[in-house]
């Protein structure tokens, strides 16, 4: 089952990967975001290697049991990177930790929900720190606590789906079982 | 409560949990409107865990689960 989600989440890095890297390139040829192309091309490259190696340790069969949180953590710390180069607080790339939590806290549950958010609570922290915006942090303060807030919500939903999925299986199983047991009750038919 | 089995979180305790609670909440609220270093942020999860114990611990109260 993580395999599988693994997967797929290796898939949406790749396209998530294009879509930043070409809003950088369109956002940086308007002069509205102000980075160097080394940096740029390094974060992209990372995230290239980072998704081929993740792709190879799947492809040897079932995932092991550490490869989400360090692929969910490895998430947030790119886009971190990426936050602090491309103007720290004031980035449009932060909306980006969002696909982050909505994606893993809606295939993990709430334990992976309350996991993103306190990764991302470490990523921001050290992005607020390395580029301040002066004065007081009260802003980004209500921003962490926002997304501990959305975090909670995301991992609530996430759970009542699954327990919704859990008993809509049960339900199918049973009445796999019940027309087994009519089948078996059914008279054979004359002549 | 089940006879025979020993009560984890008593009523005592729940308010105990209750009162750390609220100075975790205020403490909270004290680094976001106060702080100007990135490194008080890193009490947030510490904190936010605290504050959440504590409102399970006031509700379980509040409903006289115990």
């Amino acid at each position: 089952m993580d395999a599988q989600i693994e997967r797929s989440k290796i898939v949406v890095r790749w396209i998530v990967a294009v879509l930043l890297f070409g809003t950088v390139v369109y956002l940086k040829q308007r002069g509205e975001v102000h980075v160097a192309w080394p940096p740029i091309l390094l974060l992209t490259a990372l995230l290239a290697l980072l998704n081929a190696v993740y792709g190879v340790i799947l492809r040897r069969g079932a995932a092991p049991g550490w490869l989400k949180y360090v692929t969910t953590a490895s998430d947030v710390a790119l886009i971190s990177a990426l936050t602090a180069l491309t103007g720290g607080t004031r980035s449009i790339f932060y909306v980006a930790y969002f696909i982050v939590l909505i994606s893993n806290s809606f295939r993990y549950g709430m334990g992976m929900a309350l996991y993103v958010a306190l990764v991302y609570n470490l990523g921001y922290a050290a992005v607020v720190f390395v580029a301040p915006p002066g004065g007081d942090l009260t802003v980004e303060a209500v921003k962490i606590l926002a997304f501990w807030g959305i975090a909670l919500y995301a991992g609530y939903l996430a759970t009542r789906f699954q327990r919704q999925a859990r008993i809509l299986q049960s339900y199918e199983e049973t009445i796999l079982r019940l027309r087994h047991e009519i089948a078996q009750l059914r008279p054979p038919a004359p002549g | 409560m089940t006879p025979g089995r020993r009560a984890v979180l008593t009523g005592r305790l729940s308010l105990v949990v209750a009162g750390v609670g609220a100075v975790f909440l205020i403490a909270l609220l004290a680094i976001a409107q106060r702080t100007t270093s990135a490194l008080w942020f890193l009490t947030f999860p510490l904190l936010l865990a605290g504050v959440l114990l504590a409102a399970a611990a006031a509700v379980l109260r509040m409903l006289r689960h115990f």
